[in-house]
């Protein structure tokens, strides 16, 4: 009588979510740099035509996983089941990773996917949900908290609240965690410089839903009312709180329908911009697009410095200096420009950066 | 500038704006007359100059507005189409966290 092999344990799975471009790629990608973190497998979940987030995290080609054809928290649930199983398969073969950080996009709402990781028998079997990590920007956060549902939710869902930026601004972000003390009293909350945070914070070997866990350090607002309190640390107890689970079935998401909603668009460039061009393209772009324009991303050639690619990351009206890459990741040197926004025209972004390095090119008598 | 590829820059730009205007744009120029409720606005044409390209906004019984680059010019176009619009502004931070 053959005996079946025994299942493998689940492997536990962080879910790190955060509105666009309040800084989950820098975060996870410091993280695998952690020796505590090494055996770590990836899937990414990106919004857009061009994935870039997996091309800035150094990690195996085996332990990676890139998702990029839709939003999972939309209609993608049945490929995280499909990748995480792809990942279990590799693990069989012997890659040894022993938990997997799941990168949502910037505008999922991560209570289908926590659904799924509790409810889904597949998912389940595959996996055990550890812990919601969400960051929020302190620089943009209390806009898009007002502007965006995906963004409340993600407050509303998390365990781990990860304000992030905080060393960019001098504005007192007391408001801001307010606010989000008022969504989600219960989450611990940290305060990460550049990414940098200490892995526990966001693994650690308690399921979401079983057990208190300590939270450390962290300083944790007590709840609406008491929103100058926040030298506390907070334990959660079995049964604290948490924010009852949609309906599947009455979950919607607007990003992708409708002339107001969100859209990205994604643009490959073929030859290089000078960084003059690339620097008034990406203002005339602010500019215009004012409060509409809700992320930037990409990976550039700039003329004057073929061989090192530039890293933009902008944030509404923010944007970051560019950080320069030893190489070129995946091989390919074109440019890749991904814009998340309203109203957001393909045709028009390309049109804007032609023009602009054209009038660059003529001005400097080329 | 194509007549094509300026047409798409106006028109992309009053999309973004949500301005209920008519463009009527001239058949192989780089030029266009905006309307708003049927009353002219402004004419907005690309011209080549002796020191180079410039784009010129006219509106009636107003001083042009010459600019020598499409990022002054839409800025202007605003200003014009949708006074009421919060100008978008662009603050590079010292560092880069993401």
């Amino acid at each position: 009588m053959s005996v079946a092999p025994p299942r493998p344990m689940p492997v536990p799975m962080t879910v790190v979510t955060g509105f666009l471009g309040s800084g989950k790629t820098t975060l996870i990608a410091n993280l695998l740099r952690r020796p505590e973190l090494s055996r770590t497998a990836v899937i990414i979940n990106e919004f857009g035509e061009i994935g870039l987030d997996h091309e800035l995290i150094e990690s195996s080609e085996e332990d990676l996983v890139e998702l990029s054809t839709g939003c999972l928290c939309c209609v993608m649930r049945g490929d995280l089941t499909n990748a995480v199983r792809r990942l279990m398969d590799k693990r069989a073969e012997g890659r040894g990773f022993e938990r997997i950080v799941l990168e949502t996009t910037g505008l999922a709402d991560p209570a289908p996917i926590v659904h799924a990781a509790i409810a889904d028998p597949a998912l389940r079997a595959l996996v055990r949900l550890d812990r919601v990590a969400v960051t929020v920007d302190a620089l943009t956060a209390l806009t898009s908290l007002d502007a965006h549902e995906e963004s409340r939710s993600q407050v509303a869902q998390a365990d781990v609240l990860l304000i992030t930026k905080t060393d960019l601004g001098d504005d007192d972000v007391g408001a801001l965690l307010e606010r989000t003390a008022r969504i989600n009293p219960d989450a611990a909350m940290h305060f990460p410089v550049r990414g940098e945070i200490e892995p526990a914070v966001i693994i650690g070997g308690n399921s979401r839903s079983t057990g208190p866990f300590e939270t450390g350090s962290e300083r944790a607002p007590q709840g609406e009312g008491n929103s100058g309190n926040y030298g506390l640390t907070l334990r959660r107890s079995e049964g604290s709180s948490r924010r009852a689970l949609p309906d599947h079935h009455g979950h919607h998401h607007h990003h992708g329908h409708g002339p107001d909603e969100i859209t990205s668009v994604s643009l490959r460039l073929e030859t290089p911009i000078p960084a003059v061009a690339l620097t008034l393209f990406l203002q005339a772009l602010a500019e215009t697009m004012g409060p509409d324009l809700l992320r930037l991303k990409g990976i550039v050639e700039v003329a004057e410095a073929p061989d090192t690619p530039a890293v933009v990351h902008g944030v509404r009206h923010v944007f970051h200096p560019m950080r320069w890459l030893d190489d070129w990741p995946g091989g390919s040197r074109d440019s890749r420009l991904v814009l998340i926004g309203k109203r957001i025209s393909g045709p028009w972004v390309r049109a804007l950066l032609e023009t602009i390095t054209e009038e660059v090119a003529e001005a400097s008598g080329q | 500038m194509t007549p094509a590829r300026f047409r798409t820059l106006v028109e992309g730009a009053l999309e973004i704006w949500r301005v209920e205007a008519t463009a009527s744009f001239a058949e192989g120029k780089a030029h266009c007359g905006i309307a708003l409720k049927n009353e002219p606005v402004v004419e907005i044409s690309v011209e080549a100059q002796p020191f180079g390209t410039v784009w010129r906004l006219s509106e009636p019984g107003r001083r042009d507005r010459v600019h020598p680059a499409i990022g002054p010019a839409l800025r202007s176009l605003r200003e014009i189409l949708c006074p009421d619009r919060p100008a978008g502004r662009v603050l590079f931070v010292r560092e880069g966290t993401e």
